[in-house]
């Protein structure tokens, strides 16, 4: 109790000198030297911002002179020291920033805000960088990828869009099937084992426009971390990855506005005080708008066609009390698109998250965290005489708790429980028009609770091994209203087999699952430039995306795991070595990992899964692997940077039924939608003067695995037919092409905040005609040719002009 | 400004029209596979079941089916009936019988290939046809796209419809066929005595035409479109389309949805993966042998109909000019025996 004492007192002391210091000496002077101070540890915490906008910056290194060791800021901008009693002298770094020297008297617990300037060239566009020079070597957990807007600024713009899902497909470990793939692929698993947060709301699809552009807006963004591997135990509920952005504060000194013009969309952006200092607010908007684009092609079904979109992102944050800081985000968009007078389609996306920090004590912090949101999307089928409009949706609540507690030096425990609530409407079908022969459909609604405490420990043992351990207990329950057909024993499942029906009342358990979630990571340093790692993670997943197409669209419906589709299970180990040169300068890693998965769901040949009451005879058990070597390079010196990611990688399905119809590929191991053995991202950023910087990115992976016709047969004579191969026997052809971006700027009044830019980018420079689809045709005295559509199959020339003031 | 907008133009097009091209995906295969393609209706008449073997793509012309000759064929009923099949001998691999399904009876086929496989359809009961076609009539509409200098063009096609009413009849799954004849005027340069032949051609009928009643709400089936060709020189004078309506099992509606399917699937990242056809057809000698095809037992209702393009108000021209810019005719303009199945014997049925 005296400790937590004092350690409420030392929070009150340095929470108080935060609030009162407005502007910083180059010297501090904390408390007296004398007797008693000699030889105590006290607490340095401090915060890094941009002097310019006052938003955070992660990653700016503190050094202290003449001593090995130092810090890096958070995701918050904030770092923490315990040093001896004495006098020290650091330097605060940021690439773009020019460096902050302070020299500190510590004779007591101290904290206070660091200004940093921008020099007066910004590296925006150029500077790739980590939390850390070693962060690569010092981390216990692997798997994790960092990009802020600069590294993301760097990667290949498509129409001049900086991209956060385009961003993170240049990682080793992480495709995509194709351009204008929704969603994302990583390590060999669906995408909808991703789970995407926003400030830890929910995103179900993280893009707009078919898949060309995300749904992150840029200039809100303050970081992107995508956990590959070992996930932080706070996340659960999918089995591939975490990729988490975070939205940045708003300025606490003045307003302030930046945007973007683009070819395709643009964007705006507007922040300021609520309450000087205290409390601010960002808003931002985008518009997507390729209507005039349409139009100006010379087909009349494109022209016929329409495509928009939008999206409005705002966050408030205010600092209530020196202790206590509280926050919100929300999130809308809304995509539509038309092609010719066939078929329209909409989608929208809402979240709200709420949350309260509090500093309990200097080494004590509690969050409490509430998140909603939904999805919506409607497919409106507009030709013919039944005319219909197709929508679902599915929607959550996620109330959590999570506290942090520094036990002592090195060793931390993160302890909290989230308490998740699914609703899924999983398709209603509604006739449009007078005319409709459509017949109205609705399928009842699914709810599922998920409840999931968690205890994790991350220990520094002694200064070359640490750990991150911890233990996820996760309860699910999918519960009625609801009726569930039981069928015979053995057999395979259609109307023949029913034997009866359950039927439960709002609230009845349907079905229930549980398990633990381990998750393990070790570091052993070799030296000061090398380590090991090693990892291993179990999870479930309970929601799925319902989809047998090779990449998931808008209108897929979700479906919440129940008596038949089981939870999906995944058991992923991982292995590193990681080595530093050159004073940090040079980069380098190499990491294996092996994915076993269980209860995956699989599709039988010709499953209807639109508007399906009885979806569980379309679906089928099967079991998954996947494995592979993911190498990273990184050189990053004077105004050059390189990096280069390479992955193999292998992710095979295997399908056993006891019926040989549902049997995919007579039950053996076939390749994955996303099995793509070679992958290779290579990045060149290069300052070419004050105002100018090239970026070169190239990109190669393996073609896709595809069913193709190895026969074909005519019925009534006229009538082709093709038989297929087995599942994804064969595969299209490789995939790569090269981007190229040159920027100049910022110019006009930097020293007020007023900055212009332009960048103009090449996507595809070569005129690479990789294939968006393949297709088969038959063609007069053969049977079937193969033919590719390469959507983006030429040189894309675009210009951005981007401005802030 | 100009550059702007041949930027603009360009990445529309690559981006919403995209670019196709013919690749080699270089697909190795030895596979070669049992095609039966059979039916049989209630209406008597000679009936055929085909049996090929399937073509190997990349070895040769591969669209050429191999007929399986010297085959026993059989079609035999629950209630003991039994018919033979005999080959054609001209048309090695098509085996023909006379014969008829009786509605509630159930049928298989029986063949024994010359290599001793023994492959059967599953029992199958003939379906009672109880739908007619109401109403059948056509229509001329316009595809307007841009030709290769940029002009706006109009491309008119002939749509086929047919109606059904379904108030108080028992519904069932239907599949469309569709067989073509038409007349056609010899014309030229010093041609005194133009004939008039009658073709009978098979439709360009590469896709499927099928109805499930059940899906459908109201009481009466409206211009439910079973064709849509282009309005070529064939459709200068009259054009007759012979209508089958084949009433289906739910099993065989099934197989022909799925078949649908797999016709109209474009290979895009949002298409369903492709995947064999279960037919009803079993290989019994062979677990593992894949038989491809369908053996089909249906009810049928035909009709036929008379399209003549000039009641819409719209023309077809012929193919053959009259007098001295006849001269450049193709020879069947004055020789139209020369024409596949075309006779110069009018048919008893052709409307006047």
């Amino acid at each position: 109790m005296k400790k937590n004492l004092i350690f409420l007192f030392c929070f009150l002391i340095l929470a108080l000198n935060c609030v009162a210091q407005t502007s910083l000496p180059d010297t501090i002077f904390a408390g007296k030297a004398s007797t008693s101070t000699q030889g105590k540890l006290y607490d340095i915490i401090g915060e890094v911002v941009d002097a310019n906008d006052e938003s955070t910056i992660v990653g700016a290194t503190i050094q202290i002179s003449n001593m090995s060791g130092g810090a890096v800021t958070d995701e918050d901008g904030e770092f923490r020291l315990r040093l001896p009693a004495g006098t020290y002298d650091f330097i605060v770094r940021y690439l773009g920033y020019e460096d902050f020297n302070l020299h500190i008297s510590l004779y007591k617990d101290v904290g206070f805000s660091l200004d940093l300037k921008p020099s007066s060239v910004q590296l925006e566009q150029v500077v790739i960088t980590d939390k850390a020079a070693n962060e690569n070597i010092e981390a216990v957990v692997m798997g994790v990828e960092t990009m802020d807007i600069k590294r993301l600024e760097s990667r290949s713009q498509l129409f001049g869009e900086t991209d956060v899902l385009r961003s993170i497909q240049s990682l080793s470990g992480v495709t995509s099937v194709g351009d204008g793939a929704s969603g994302f692929n990583v390590r060999g698993g669906n995408s909808d084992e991703n789970l995407i947060l926003q400030d830890d709301a929910l995103i179900m699809n993280p893009t707009h426009t078919l898949g060309f552009f995300s749904l992150f807006h840029p200039d809100m963004i303050e970081s992107v971390d995508l956990y590959k591997g070992n996930q932080p135990a706070y996340y659960g509920g999918r089995l591939s990855s975490v990729l988490k952005v975070g939205l940045r504060e708003g300025s606490k000194e003045k307003m302030k506005v930046r945007g973007g013009i683009g070819m395709a969309a643009s964007r705006l952006t507007v922040e300021g005080p609520i309450v000087k200092d205290k409390a601010s607010f960002i808003v931002g908007a985008r518009l997507g708008y390729m209507n005039y684009l349409l139009n100006a092609v010379k087909d009349i079904d494109v022209q016929n066609s329409r495509s928009s979109f939008f999206d409005i992102t705002l966050k408030a944050d205010a600092r209530v009390t020196e202790k206590t800081k509280i926050g919100f985000s929300s999130f809308i968009s809304g995509d539509e698109f038309q092609f010719a007078d066939e078929v329209n389609f909409d989608y929208t996306t809402r979240t709200g998250t709420f949350y309260i920090n509090q500093l309990i004590s200097d080494r004590f912090n509690l969050t409490l965290n509430a998140n909603v949101g939904e999805y919506e999307s409607s497919l409106f089928d507009i030709q013919g005489n039944d005319l219909s409009r197709f929508t679902n949706k599915v929607s959550f609540v996620r109330p959590s708790i999570r506290g942090f507690y520094e036990v002592k030096e090195g060793l931390e425990l993160t302890a909290g429980a989230s308490y998740d609530v699914f609703n899924v409407s999983p398709g209603t079908l509604t006739p449009e028009g007078e005319g409709s022969t459509a017949i109205p459909e609705s399928l009842p609604n699914e709810k599922g609770i998920a409840v999931s405490p968690f205890l994790q420990v991350d220990w520094s043992i002694n200064d070359k091994l640490s750990f991150s351990a911890s233990a996820r207990y996760t309860k699910y329950d999918r519960v009625g209203p609801g009726d569930v057909l039981i069928y015979r024993d053995g057999f395979f499942r259609n109307e023949f087999t029913v034997e009866e029906t359950q039927s439960f009342g709002e609230g009845d358990v349907i079905a229930s699952f549980g398990g633990w979630e381990p998750r393990v990571s070790l570091r052993y340093a070799l030296s000061e430039t090398a380590s090991i790692k090693a990892g291993f993670n179990r999870g479930f997943q309970y929601l799925n995306q319902i989809s047998n197409t090779a990449s998931s669209t808008p209108v897929d419906i979700w479906k919440l795991s129940d008596t038949y589709a089981t939870p999906q299970t995944s058991s992923n180990y991982n292995l590193g070595f990681f080595k530093n040169f050159d004073d940090n300068s040079i980069s380098s890693s190499i990491e294996a990992f092996y994915r076993d998965q269980d209860k995956i769901i699989e599709y039988r040949d010709f499953a209807d899964l639109l508007l399906n009451p009885n979806l569980e005879r379309e679906l089928v058990d099967g079991v998954g692997r996947s494995f592979g070597v993911e190498a990273n390079f990184k050189y990053n010196k004077d105004d050059i940077q390189w990096e280069v990611n390479y992955t193999f990688s292998r992710s095979f399905r295997k399908v056993l039924a006891s019926d040989t119809q549902l049997a995919i590929n007579n039950g053996d191991w076939f390749a994955s939608n996303y099995d793509k053995p070679h992958s290779l991202n290579v990045n060149m950023t290069k300052k070419l003067s004050r105002m100018t910087n090239l970026s070169l990115n190239f990109t190669y992976s393996t073609g896709r695995p595809i069913t193709a016709p190895v026969s074909n047969f005519s019925i009534d004579n006229v009538l082709n037919i093709p038989i297929f191969s087995e599942r994804n026997r064969f595969r299209i052809p490789d995939y790569h092409r090269l981007d190229v971006s040159y920027s100049i700027g910022p110019f006009g009044k930097i020293e007020k905040g007023q900055e212009h830019k332009l960048v103009f980018s090449v996507y595809n420079l070569y005129s690479r005609r990789n294939a968006y689809s393949v297709f088969f045709r038959q063609v007069p005295s053969r049977s079937i040719s193969v033919f590719r559509i390469s959507t983006l199959g030429s040189i894309f020339p675009s210009v951005t002009y981007n401005f802030k003031f | 400004m100009t550059l702007l907008k041949y930027i603009l133009l360009g990445l529309g097009v690559v981006t919403i029209a995209g670019c196709i091209d013919e690749i080699d995906l270089n697909i190795d295969n030895d596979s070669q596979f049992v095609i039966v393609d059979g039916l049989v209706s209630d209406v008597p008449g000679e009936y055929q079941v085909k049996l090929d073997f399937s073509p190997v793509i990349g070895v040769g012309n591969d669209n050429i089916l191999t007929p399986i000759s010297g085959a026993r064929v059989e079609l035999n009923g629950s209630d003991g009936s039994s018919v033979t099949y005999t080959e054609d001998e001209e048309d090695l691999g098509v085996y023909k019988a006379f014969t008829s399904v009786e509605p509630g009876v159930s049928y298989q086929l029986d063949v024994v290939t010359p290599d001793g496989q023994s492959i059967s359809s599953l029992p199958t009961v003939a379906p009672e046809p109880t739908l007619d076609i109401t109403e059948l009539n056509f229509d001329v509409s316009s595809i307007e796209s841009f030709n290769a200098v940029g002009n706006v063009i109009s491309t008119d096609f002939v749509d086929l419809f047919v109606s059904i009413d379904l108030a108080g009849k028992e519904r069932h799954p239907v599949r469309y066929r569709l067989d073509g004849e038409y007349q056609y005027q010899e014309a030229g340069r010093m041609l005194l005595n133009p004939r008039i032949c009658y073709i009978k051609e098979t439709t360009d009928f590469n896709n499927i035409a099928i109805l499930n009643p059940d899906e459908i709400a109201s009481d009466r089936i409206d211009n439910f479109q079973l064709f849509s060709t282009l309005m070529t020189f064939k459709f200068n004078q009259i054009y007759c389309f012979h209508v089958f309506q084949y009433a289906l099992t739910d099993e065989e509606y099934n197989y022909w949805s799925r078949v649908e399917e797999l016709v109209n699937i474009d290979g895009t990242l949002f298409d369903p993966p492709p995947g064999s056809i279960v037919g009803n057809l079993v290989n019994n000698t062979d677990e593992n042998g894949r038989v491809q095809g369908y053996f089909s037992v249906v009810g049928q209702k035909s009709d036929r109909f008379f399209v003549d393009v000039t009641d819409k108000g719209a023309f077809a021209r012929s193919e053959c000019e009259d007098g001295f810019a006849g001269r450049n005719n193709p020879p069947r303009c004055s020789e139209c025996t020369l024409i596949n199945n075309s006779s110069l014997v009018r048919p008893p049925y052709w409307e006047l």
